[in-house]
């Protein structure tokens, strides 16, 4: 008899088809919402570690500027001066630092567009690029000025796409700088600059040849070897820094402070949407709810002869909320596979990361399975108190 | 063996401020295997009588004797109880579920009878093979699986008849079951009660129309709240 409940059950909801369909949008929308907003955020979330990860938790990071200002605006308030007084502190290494400039790169045969950057020795240690082929920077590189190059795969590639471009010669401007290495793909930040079009130079080279530095850096890097330490470390460079510079001419970069950053913006964006979608989902109970309500009242000699047939009051309000649980699970389901594909379509131009959030669609079941049963249980108590006799009398 | 015993049964309704007595006092036995008819003009009381002898309704004052047991003071969720297990109702205007077939409509009472109950009911049988065995008995094995708008009103009444009976209920209890029906529809909805009276079923039906009374083996007859000849 269960199958025939069930049964009875599902047929009645598609005989009352506009009403299903309608209880069905209500939640629906709720339960899209939900879903892309906990995938919103769980993506900003994991974005948000890639970027520590990235940086990595022992780093301190420099930038001249401030903020909404990158290294690439222009603006190069840093200077060797400072990298030399930052060295004097105890407890770091792999201490770096680069200039970078867009430019044209080219061959004899073609050009292309890139970021050419000046860097300090331990640049691509400290950054943590790999060398595929060829070589790293020598100090002896620095030491004699050497016109030499690490380039990224999307250069040699473009350039040299089935010879080994160790050897090559690039020009950067009208200088001819020779390829001696090549480093391993790095793909994209999480912002979306690609890692792989960049060419390294050293960079007394760079100064003498590409653009005049005047001792100027955009970046300085280091590493904290105990992190027990960091914070101190960080208030000290913070302090080196501000006997030369305004507090608004450099940004200290750390993993806490992206942390906080980012997690203020998805914090943000949680309570906005969130507040949007919960709102979506209640309203979808009240339209249950009163779709139920209508409902009821026309199918009321269908409830008196159900009495008659010997249906308890109990049985009444189950069966009711039954259909309402029923409808919310075919808008879950239906709401799972548009969440699902606006999780695809919505997210990548948001620069989000595309994520299907486990969680976010049992929090949508559950929370749409709630609203519903809810909002439909006052509906289904008032038929459950129909008397059997009026409302039998009711048949249109 | 009495089926049914009424004693001194009362029904009042509330209407405004005014407190309108429909049965007043109604003294009333049937035994087991009757064919009764209740007769009366409309206004008279003959469909309370059916609901509170269906234990659709509660009397105001009085005792109902059902199979030996008091009904009148039981509490709601008990009387669905009886009504499940002792009572098959076929009403005027059918109440088939439009979008269930004939077969699923009879099988629609077995949803609410206990599930002991429906073990003893239905032995070793399962209720759709006995829904089948009861349409088919009632010449509808052409339409199982109909829905009411495909069925002529004769037809309806047929399902109906057969919902009353899935749970082999102690009394059918049928409220003006011809009323919508023509003259021969009628003649043959009324052989069927004929029938299941001779296999021994208790059957009431409530009617205005002498015509479906004379079928009945005992007519009682209403007017204005009280039984005037039985």
């Amino acid at each position: 008899m269960f199958r025939f409940y069930i049964k009875e059950l599902l047929l009645s909801l598609l005989h009352n088809k506009v009403r299903t369909l309608f209880a069905v949008l209500g939640i629906l929308f709720g339960v899209v919402s939900l879903i892309l907003v906990v995938a919103a955020i769980e993506g900003s979330t994991l974005q948000a570690k890639k970027v520590i990860e990235k940086l990595g938790p022992d780093s301190v990071l420099i930038v001249s500027g401030s903020v909404g200002k990158g290294p690439r605006s222009g603006f190069q308030n840093l200077s060797l001066e400072d990298v030399k007084e930052i060295s004097k502190l105890e407890g770091i290494f792999a201490l770096t630092y680069g200039i970078v400039k867009p430019t044209t790169v080219s061959n004899v045969e073609s050009s292309k567009f890139s970021s050419v950057f000046g860097v300090g020795k331990d640049w691509l240690l400290s950054w943590n690029y790999k060398i595929e082929e060829g070589r790293g920077f020598t100090p002896q590189d620095f030491k004699e000025l050497r016109k030499v190059a690490v380039v990224g795969h999307d250069v040699s590639d473009f350039f040299w796409p089935n010879e080994n471009p160790i050897g090559k010669v690039l020009l950067v401007g009208k200088t001819p700088f020779t390829v001696i290495g090549v480093y391993k793909r790095k793909g994209k930040t999480p912002n979306g600059h690609n890692l792989d079009n960049r060419v390294f130079v050293p960079y007394p080279v760079f100064d003498k040849t590409v653009q005049k530095t005047f001792g100027k850096v955009s970046v300085i890097r280091f590493r904290v070897f105990n992190l027990n330490e960091y914070d101190q470390i960080v208030k000290e460079t913070r302090q080196i820094l501000l006997k030369h510079h305004k507090p608004d001419q450099f940004m200290v970069i750390t993993p806490v402070v992206v942390k906080k950053f980012l997690s203020m913006l998805s914090a943000t964006l949680a309570l906005f949407l969130g507040v949007a979608s919960t709102t979506a989902l209640i309203v979808g109970g009240f339209v249950l709810s009163a779709i139920f309500y209508v409902n009821v009242y026309t199918r009321e000699w269908e409830i008196g002869l159900r009495r008659a047939l010997g249906a308890t009051k109990k049985a009444v309000l189950m069966r009711i909320l039954l259909e309402s649980a029923a409808i919310a699970v075919l808008a879950v389901l239906v709401g799972s596979l548009l969440g699902a594909l606006s999780i695809k379509f919505v997210l990548p131009p948001l620069k989000i990361p595309v994520v299907y959030p486990v969680k976010a669609f049992a929090v949508a079941a559950l929370f749409s399975l709630a609203v519903a049963l809810f909002s439909v249980y006052f509906p289904a108590k008032k038929a459950s108190q129909f008397e059997p006799v009026k409302a039998l009398r009711r048949k249109v | 063996m009495a089926l049914i015993e009424l004693k001194g049964i009362r029904k009042s309704f509330k209407q405004g401020d005014l407190e309108v007595e429909v049965l007043k006092g109604i003294d009333l036995t049937i035994d087991r295997g009757e064919f009764v008819a209740i007769m009366g003009p409309s206004g008279s009381g003959k469909s309370t009588l059916m609901y509170i002898l269906g234990c659709l309704d509660k009397p105001t004052e009085g005792k109902y004797f059902l199979d030996g047991k008091e009904v009148s003071s039981l509490s709601d969720e008990e009387l669905s109880r009886v009504r499940a297990e002792k009572v098959g109702f076929v009403f005027q205007a059918f109440y088939l579920v439009p979008y269930l077939t004939a077969i699923d409509n009879v099988l629609l009472p077995v949803e609410y009878l206990p599930r002991e109950a429906r073990k003893e009911r239905f032995k070793g049988k399962s209720p759709a093979e006995k829904a089948k065995e009861l349409l088919t008995k009632l010449g509808m094995s052409e339409r199982l699986n109909f829905k009411p708008q495909e069925l002529s009103g004769g037809q309806k009444q047929r399902v109906a008849i057969a919902r009353a009976l899935i749970n082999s209920p102690s009394i059918i209890l049928a409220d003006e079951p011809t009323g919508q029906l023509d003259s021969e529809s009628s003649k043959a909805v009324m052989e069927i009660f004929t029938n299941l009276w001779k296999e021994g079923k208790t059957v009431i039906v409530v009617t205005h129309d002498p015509q479906v009374a004379r079928y009945a083996q005992r007519v009682i007859k209403i007017q204005d709240g009280k039984i005037v000849e039985s």
